[in-house]
């Protein structure tokens, strides 16, 4: 069960390679909350019941609601339904995304031979998640669509912990909790502000600021 | 119990702020801030170490980066008092500026404080967070993009570092938590697979917020960006609290035997980042982004002193303090020039040796004391670094090193006597010196003109101690 | 008795298909919906019919409904049915069902073009496009399974096994391409909308316009035959092999009306994709099905 969960979670951002439009971002990325939700619930029973539930609370709240709500926030009142002209376009993107995931495995390939610890398949899929999720802040144009890559990046973070099994300390999983959110915050204040000193919310706007060798 | 009392009192002190509303009081409240960190500092040197719920400690080996973030705190309050008193902020901005203040010495002290690696993220995270504001304090739209840019990339660093994090935390389960002193003990034990694994992704983060080369790109833009006191404060010791964290973790693959793997990396940042200044410091037309850009340099440099290890880790943390010192004043004189000649285009600027004597003496004597020119410091950690390039026999990095430092020195020098002789144009302002503007770091010069004559075995002590 | 079985089905259950999706879609809807056999009555009606066919058409025309319908059928009959089991089974019989599906499309596409209108060339074009994304993915597909299991016959294919993870990779990402797949060739919305009145929105439709009476039957018993085809596969792969064959038999059409469910769902709750959309989109099950063999090739070890 917690396998076919994980082939979700990468389905998911296979998806995204080729789409375009805010809403669908958003709704993977509180699907994968989801996911992790439900992974989390499957596989971390054995750890005390504090860290667990703190754990379980994070992906279902935060993961799941609150961030695709903040996220929806942003997209509402900056008014991008789309990423209108991506650098690379949407067919390279699955291209891309193809050849992602199979490197991700090749990668996990390697991994696993060295130690079989560690769940191959939720591994090679979180690495090729935060591959694409890298390659989504580097070649969208829309900051907006940048923001959606950091959170991809931290599911895919969240994923690889589940899959390596490793725990943080509670403290610790409290501020990366609190730093995370805050940053949320910080990315819907500075969007809007950006948004209404640009009137469009683009990579392209920010090139005042630069140097010539 | 300094340590708790010094983890509270920002957050606490913060909170009174929102209702008194009295410039007054925010003003006392970051003087005593100050104080308590500077006393806090003297109280463990004398006292000894000490440790809070197993997940604080302050102890010889990050007494030298608690010295300079209470050095470079109390030399950049009266900077602030005069940038706020000049600028004519409101009521309200008055205040985010203090309590950010708090909060990212905050941020910075527990980053230095955290003995876990997973709290040390948790603390760096939070400095890019408090910061945040004052690269915005001016709102104009360059400092909004400046902004984005700091905030954004310095996040998506820490987001890989803590990857990093991660796959140390798998290389050590079983062994030990996440402890830098179980760590560097148990370090035979880890797992050399994910240890080495981990590294590349720990350097690419931390090194991010280091502000060394491939990553510096948001460094120049946030440092010209924001007030000049905080210019002071991000170039003087935040990027240290991202060198200390990176530092441990060397010191445990050093510990289990991966020294050369990954000094490959620091050599690979270091040399990247010299090369990255050397470049663009001839073309920089603003003199704020040259100070930024000798601040890649003088990373760079510490990695490379890092990475050689031997004399060269003496030389490195002697460099590392010796920087924060040069480049406190520095940023410092810089608003106060911007200030006196609106401007901080280097073009704009000229003739301070008669506009304003002080600071331009400042000007020129703090960018002798940056370029490793005799007695300071500096020097001597260049030569140290030059001398175990010579004893190692890596003549080819010799050559590199001694290149790229003098091309760096070569395009500062051409923008401070382009800036300190010549006539003041009809623009500048004629209003005489301020005590106040000037005297904090003539203090720090002094200190640092001080430490490269005759160096107090104390003070040897804590930087020989840093790299233990 | 299971090869009675499935012929039996071939004739219900596609009907039974198509009455659902359109069921799930009028409930949805706020609508009744028509009879659940609806279709396959409209079928009996239409064969009792006579044909008109235009004078500008050849043999090409004559020939394509019944050939289209006796070559699906015939692909089906090689296709696991109840409990994977073939009516028609040899050793590479993959290779046939696959050109048999093939040959059933390349005379829907000539006897489109054979009518000489406009519109039955665009729709044939249009149809062409898509097969040419989702063939490769299906035969690599197939192939991946063929290489892992050693059989190149639908019997044995589906019995997946080694590897830590690869049974469930293979079986869930395979899963979601066979139902892309089945919705591309169903002629569903995303990629097509059966229900349209635009003939330049059309893809299958059009292709069929000039169809009529028993030929008109042809084709749409083909088409519905199709997508029972993928459900069938998509029942072989997600089924586990050793249930008990009463079990078997049930097992294979509740999973051919639960696809019939996620359909009309789909259709329910998605907007046709514009037309320079759907490569791909199709592209997706050419990504998936090379996942599955990558996934083949890392998690098994090697693929002998």
């Amino acid at each position: 069960m917690s396998q076919i969960l994980t082939i979700l979670f990468g389905v998911g951002i296979l998806y995204l390679a080729l789409t375009s439009r805010m809403r669908t971002y958003i709704q993977v990325i509180a699907l994968q909350g989801f996911i992790l939700f439900l992974l989390i619930v499957r596989d971390f029973g054995h750890i005390d019941w504090f860290t667990f539930f703190f754990l379980a609370f994070e992906t279902l709240a935060f993961k799941t609601i609150i961030v695709p709500v903040m996220l929806w926030r942003i997209v509402e009142r900056t008014h991008v339904a789309r990423e209108a002209d991506p650098n690379i376009p949407q067919f390279g993107s699955i291209v891309i995304g193809t050849i992602v995931f199979l490197s991700g495995f090749a990668v996990t390939d390697w991994v696993s031979r060295t130690d079989p610890s560690v769940d191959a398949l939720a591994f090679g899929i979180a690495v090729s998640t935060l591959i694409i999720a890298f390659f989504i802040i580097l070649s969208r144009k829309k900051l907006i669509t940048q923001v959606m890559g950091y959170m991809l990046m931290q599911n895919a973070v969240a994923l690889l912990m589940i899959a390596m099994a490793v725990e943080l300390p509670l403290l610790v999983n409290l501020g990366v909790l609190l730093d995370i959110f805050t940053l949320m915050f910080l990315f819907l204040l500075f969007l809007g502000k950006l948004h209404s000193t640009y009137e469009e919310t683009s990579r392209e706007k920010l090139t005042s600021l630069r140097d010539q060798p | 119990m300094m340590i708790p009392i010094l983890l509270v009192f920002p957050l606490l002190a913060a909170v009174p702020l929102f209702t008194l509303r009295s410039r007054q009081a925010e003003r006392s409240v970051l003087i005593a801030h100050a104080l308590l960190t500077a006393g806090a500092v003297l109280y463990w040197a004398v006292a000894g170490p000490e440790e809070f719920i197993g997940y604080f400690r302050a102890d010889t080996g990050n007494l030298l980066f608690l010295a300079l973030i209470a050095t470079v705190y109390i030399a950049v309050i009266p900077a602030s008092y005069r940038y706020l008193e000049r600028e004519k902020v409101s009521e309200l901005w008055h205040r985010i500026y203090v309590v950010s203040m708090l909060l990212f010495v905050f941020s910075m002290t527990g980053a230095i404080l955290a003995s876990n690696l997973g709290l040390f993220w948790v603390f760096i995270e939070a400095t890019t967070l408090a910061s945040a504001p004052f690269i915005y304090f001016e709102r104009h739209e360059s400092s909004l993009e400046a902004t984005w840019k700091y905030v954004f990339i310095c996040s998506v660093g820490i987001a890989i570092a803590f990857i990093g994090i991660l796959f140390l935390a798998l290389s050590a389960k079983g062994v030990c938590d996440l402890f830098y002193t179980d760590l560097i003990r148990n370090a035979p034990q880890l797992g050399r697979f994910w240890l080495l694994f981990s590294f590349p992704f720990i350097v690419v983060g931390l090194g991010t917020k280091a502000g060394v080369a491939p990553m510096h790109s948001w460094l120049p833009d946030a440092h010209s960006e924001a007030p000049s006191p905080v210019s002071a404060f991000l170039s003087g010791m935040l990027l240290n609290t991202a060198l200390y964290g990176l530092y441990r973790v060397f010191q445990v693959l050093d510990a289990a035997g991966l020294r050369r793997e990954a000094a490959i990396f620091f050599l690979i940042c270091g040399f990247a980042s010299l090369l990255i200044s050397a470049v663009y410091l001839a073309g920089a037309t603003n003199f704020k982004r040259l100070l930024a850009y000798s601040s890649i340099e003088n990373m760079g440099i510490i990695f490379i002193g890092v990475a050689l290890g031997g004399a060269g880790i003496f030389a490195a943390f002697l460099h590392l303090m010796a920087h924060s010192f040069a480049k406190t004043t520095l940023f410092i004189t810089a608003g106060n020039i911007a200030h006196r000649f609106g401007t901080k285009d280097i073009a704009g600027v000229s003739g301070l040796r008669e506009a304003d004597r002080p600071t331009g003496a400042l000007w020129g004597i703090g960018f002798a004391a940056l370029a490793g020119l005799p007695p300071f410091p500096i020097f001597i950690s260049e030569f140290l670094i030059a001398r175990e390039m010579v004893t190692q026999g890596r003549f080819g990095l010799l050559a590199a090193f001694l290149l790229l430092v003098t091309l760096v020195l070569y395009g500062m020098a051409r923008a401070a006597f382009k800036m300190y002789l010549g006539t003041a144009p009809e623009t500048a302002k004629r209003e005489p010196p301020r005590l106040i503007e000037w005297l904090p770091q003539a203090i720090l010069l002094l200190i640092l003109c001080i430490l490269g004559v005759a160096m107090p075995d104390a003070i040897r002590h804590i930087i020989t101690a840093a790299g233990f | 008795m299971a090869r009675t079985l499935n012929i039996l089905l071939l004739l219900f259950l596609p009907f039974l298909m198509l009455g659902i999706i359109n069921r799930v879609k009028a409930l949805a809807g706020g609508r009744k919906g028509f009879p659940l056999l609806q279709p396959f009555f409209d079928t009996l009606k239409l064969l009792r019919k006579g044909a008109v066919v235009s004078t500008v058409t050849s043999w090409v025309f004559a020939v394509a409904p019944a050939l289209a319908l006796a070559a699906t059928f015939t692909a089906l009959l090689i296709a696991p049915g109840v409990g994977r089991t073939q009516v028609i089974a040899f050793d590479g019989d993959i290779v046939l069902c696959l050109y048999l599906l093939g040959l059933a499309k390349f005379f829907q596409l000539i006897s489109a073009l054979d009518t000489g209108s406009a519109f039955e060339g665009m729709g044939a074009s249009r149809e062409a496009l898509f097969s040419v994304i989702v063939e490769p993915s299906l035969f690599i597909f197939a192939g991946t399974l063929a290489l892992v299991s050693g059989h190149m016959s639908f019997g044995e294919l589906f019995s997946l096994s080694g590897g830590s993870a690869w049974p469930t990779v293979a079986a869930s990402a395979g899963a979601i391409m066979l139902f892309l797949i089945l919705l591309t060739e169903g002629c569903r919305i995303p990629i097509d909308d059966p229900n349209t009145h635009l003939e330049l929105t059309m893809i299958h439709e059009v292709m069929i316009l000039d169809n009529s009476g028993p030929d008109l039957a042809f084709l749409q018993y083909a088409a519905a035959l199709k997508m029972y085809l993928f459900a069938t596969l998509i029942a072989a792969l997600i089924l586990p092999a050793d249930i008990p064959a009463i079990h078997a038999a049930f097992a294979l059409p509740v999973v051919a009306l639960l696809c019939a469910v996620l359909a009309g769902l789909v259709e329910s709750l998605l907007a046709r994709f514009r037309i320079s959309h759907v490569p791909q989109f199709l592209f997706l099950t050419v990504a998936l099905s090379l996942i599955t063999l990558a996934a083949a090739i890392y998690f098994r070890g090697g693929v002998a």
